[in-house]
């Protein structure tokens, strides 16, 4: 089974964040970025990787 | 006098997020008023400034010779308000830093804890690239 794991990434200059969802499928996907989202804020850009439109294995990444 | 800066561009949205993360900082809550209406800001020398905001960490509280830094309530989220003084971070965590990236860091941190919490998990963080990275297992 994939690793099902959120990456936040926090830029030491800018202070900015990114997240790469991976693991996860389209859906459910969608679901931990608006968890997210509530606590932190709408994500300023999302992209979806190739790997989001697989059945298995999604990758999502979002930066604000 | 400095000048105050709006940084429209970096909405802290949550209150409650943005207090904690204030007080990572140093600014903890006694050192914080929040209030339910904008009140004016004051600069060094107690001179009242046309900004204002719900949110003020006084100048005593922000370094020596500083201004008042406030945070403004929007639809968004609350919008940073500091002067061109205080800039960079004089004073407690984070000191030399630029404050509006001390402050999204410590926001962004913040939101990395209370993530990792809804998934009843630990947060790993190591340092790479210039980057904080954390990871969350779901």
């Amino acid at each position: 089974m994939a690793l099902r794991e959120v990456t936040i990434s926090i830029d030491e200059k800018t202070g900015d964040m990114e997240i790469h969802i991976e693991g996860v499928k389209g859906p459910a996907c969608e679901t931990i970025l608006k968890d997210i989202e509530r606590i932190a804020g709408k994500a300023s850009r999302v992209s979806n990787t190739p790997d989001y439109y697989k059945q298995d294995d999604v990758r999502v990444t979002a930066r604000r | 006098m400095s000048k105050y800066i709006s940084y429209e561009g970096d909405v802290l949205k949550d209150q409650t997020v943005l207090l904690a993360a204030l007080a990572a900082l140093g600014w903890t809550r006694d050192k914080v008023e929040v209030n339910t209406q904008p009140v004016p800001l004051y600069g060094y020398q107690g001179d009242r400034r046309r900004e204002t905001a719900e949110i003020v960490i006084r100048r005593q509280h922000v370094g020596g010779a500083s201004n008042d830094i406030g945070f403004r309530r929007t639809e968004q989220g609350f919008v940073p308000i500091i002067s061109e003084f205080d800039r960079t971070l004089r004073v407690g965590v984070g000191s030399g830093q630029q404050t509006i990236v001390a402050m999204k860091k410590a926001y962004n941190m913040e939101v990395a804890q209370r993530f990792a919490k809804t998934r009843h998990t630990k947060l790993t963080q190591v340092r790479e690239g210039g980057k904080i990275v954390m990871k969350v297992r779901v």
